[in-house]
Formats: C-alpha cells, structure tokens, sequence
C-alpha cells in the first residue's frame, strides 16, 4: 500500500522492497509526474516524488536513493537543480544517488554537453 | 484498483509492465546503475603515463612515472602530483591486494629498483628519485586524498577519496595503506637515436669510423 501526501509525496511501503531500487523524482508537473510515477512503478522501481527543489534536498539529506530523476521543461532549470544538489550531497559522505535528467524539448547539442561536464546524464523523453 | 503485496495495481498497471513506452527509461536507469556499482565494486580507473621507455621492453626499471590521470567516461583528468606522490601512487598501484604500513611502503620503495633508477633512462645515467620516509607516509597519503578530491571535482564524480586511499588500522596501532582503483600502466618510448634498436642503438656507445672505413666502438 502506498499513502499519498499534501505534497504529493508517494511512498512506496513494501515489505519485500528492501531490494528494490529507490527513485527519487522530482517534477513540478503534478500530471507528468502522476504519468511517470505509475510507469516507473511498473518498471519495478520504487518511487518518492517530490514537486519542488527544496523538498528534494530535505529527502537526500535524509534518505538514501539509488537514481535521482530530475524533470524540468524550462531551459536551464535542471542545471540550476544539478548545481543545488551537488553541492548538498557533497557534503554528506554517503555515495550520492546518480543523476538523471528528462527533458520533453530538445534545445541542441550543447545542452547535453553541459550535462555531461555535471556528470549527469541528460535524455529526452520519447 | 487492487493491491497485490503493496503495490497498487490497476487492470492496465499489467499492461505498463508489459509495455515499451519506457524501456528507453528503465535502460538509462541499468546505466546509471551499473556504473555505480563498477565503481564502488573496482574503484575509479586511473591511468599510469610511464616515459623513457626503453623500445622493445616492457617496464623496466629507469623509466619516468611521467603522469597519473583519472580517467572517467573517455576523459583523463589529471592529478596534480609532484615526483613523491608519484612513486607513492605507482607504488600502491603495484601493490593492491594487501594493506601496507609506511615502514613497508618506505621498505618496498627503496627496495625496488625501478625507484632507486626512477627516470635514469632520460637523464643517461642519474636517476632522479625521492625517498619515502615513513615517517612522511601520512603526510603523503594527506596531500594524495587532497589531489584525487580536486580530480574528482573536476570530474564531477561525487566519491570520498578516503575510500580510493584506504588507511586500515591493524589490531595494533599501525596503519595500513591500500589503493582501492582500476589502473592502467601506459608507456611512451624513449627515442633517442642510441637507444634505437634498428639504428644500431648500444645505449650510448660511441663509433669513430678509421680511414679505412672500418668502424670500431670504444666505451
């Protein structure tokens, strides 16, 4: 069962899921982030979403994740996240979850070229 | 909508699972994952640049540890060592499976001739070395957690450099030093003329030619 929060935080409780690998989201898009939550639930995943910056580095400082999913359709604001989130998980000597950004427009190459100088990986949904 | 051992399932959560939309998802995630894991499992890769290398050999002692790189996702980030971090690092790297103390790594250093003959292949004859006290090894080992920090930086990769250097304590007081990381040895040859095999190279012997034409060699 899963209980659903004021700031639609989505917690997978599961008592066989102690294996399971731990995806952190975040996404302003409270539809898009309904959408993807379900399909990466079916994908075997279990889910936090969170729908703001703040709320995710409260998460990371206290939780660990395996993949940190950051969904961002303005140009520029997931590196703005990235840069945030760094500098937050830098400090903290656990590994750090690994980063992957979703972008829905494709603005050339020299944003995934940015994302790669983040040590992140950048993809376009399909 | 049904749960079924926590999960909450609908008739087309099924068809989700079974569905291609997000393959290209979940392949991103494997990825991530599985350079995550290499990671922690082996360590991050380094790269060891050797020069002076004597043609047709393979690593002999005289040649220079020109340079350490961290190398990640086909970049070589470089580390910023000076010659004793270097012999340190090349020493570590050598010695990967057991945890030495610095009164083994100052012992093993002085012991292995490729550091008592550190770069005498460019030089011709002196070798230009350092010597590791152990009295110093906590120090060096300080500054190379320092150098692997900024490379790491660099690279954006989010690791703890005391997790690459490791310092074990034994079940007494000592401290033992291990190298947790992947590395490569890469060597570039010397190409002096006289250390040329096809060019009749004899590491340094002179020819003086008679007027005869004859050719003799002289030490």
């Amino acid at each position: 069962m899963f209980s659903a929060e004021p700031h639609r935080e989505l917690i997978l409780i599961d008592s066989e899921s102690n294996n399971r690998i731990s995806v952190l989201l975040l996404d302003s898009d409270p539809n898009h982030a309904e959408e993807l939550t379900r399909s990466l639930q079916a994908l075997g995943y279990g889910v936090t979403t969170r729908s703001d910056i703040i709320s995710v580095l409260h998460g990371l400082s206290n939780s660990d994740f395996d993949i940190l999913i950051v969904s961002s359709n303005r140009p520029g604001e997931w590196k703005t996240y990235v840069t945030r989130i760094h500098k937050t998980t830098r400090r903290a000597k656990r590994f750090p979850p690994r980063i992957l950004c979703l972008a829905r427009v494709y603005r050339g190459p020299q944003e995934r070229l940015d994302a790669e100088r983040l040590g992140v990986r950048l993809i376009y949904e399909r | 909508m049904g749960h079924k051992n926590g999960w909450m399932q609908n008739d087309w959560g099924f068809d989700l699972s079974m569905n291609d939309d997000r393959k290209w998802l979940k392949e991103e995630i494997d990825f991530l994952l599985a350079e995550q894991r290499e990671l922690l499992g082996r360590g991050p890769s380094f790269k060891i640049v050797h020069r002076f290398r004597m043609p047709g050999s393979d690593c002999l002692p005289g040649e220079e540890i020109f340079a350490v790189f961290l190398v990640h996702r086909r970049h070589d980030y470089h580390l910023r060592l000076p010659l004793a971090l270097r012999i340190l690092f090349d020493y570590l790297a050598r010695h990967p499976r057991v945890p030495q103390s610095a009164g083994q790594i100052e012992l093993g250093i002085r012991a292995e001739d490729f550091y008592r003959r550190h770069a005498a292949n460019g030089t011709g004859r002196r070798a230009v070395t350092r010597n590791i006290s152990r009295s110093y090894v906590r120090v060096y080992a300080k500054r190379l957690h320092k150098a692997l920090e900024l490379a790491f930086q660099e690279a954006r990769l989010q690791i703890d450099p005391s997790s690459v250097l490791l310092d074990a304590k034994t079940v007494g007081n000592e401290l033992g030093y291990q190298l947790k990381a992947n590395c490569d040895w890469v060597h570039i040859d010397l190409t002096k003329r006289d250390s040329q095999p096809l060019w009749g190279g004899n590491c340094g012997k002179q020819h003086y030619r008679s007027n005869s034409g004859t050719s003799r060699s002289t030490e």
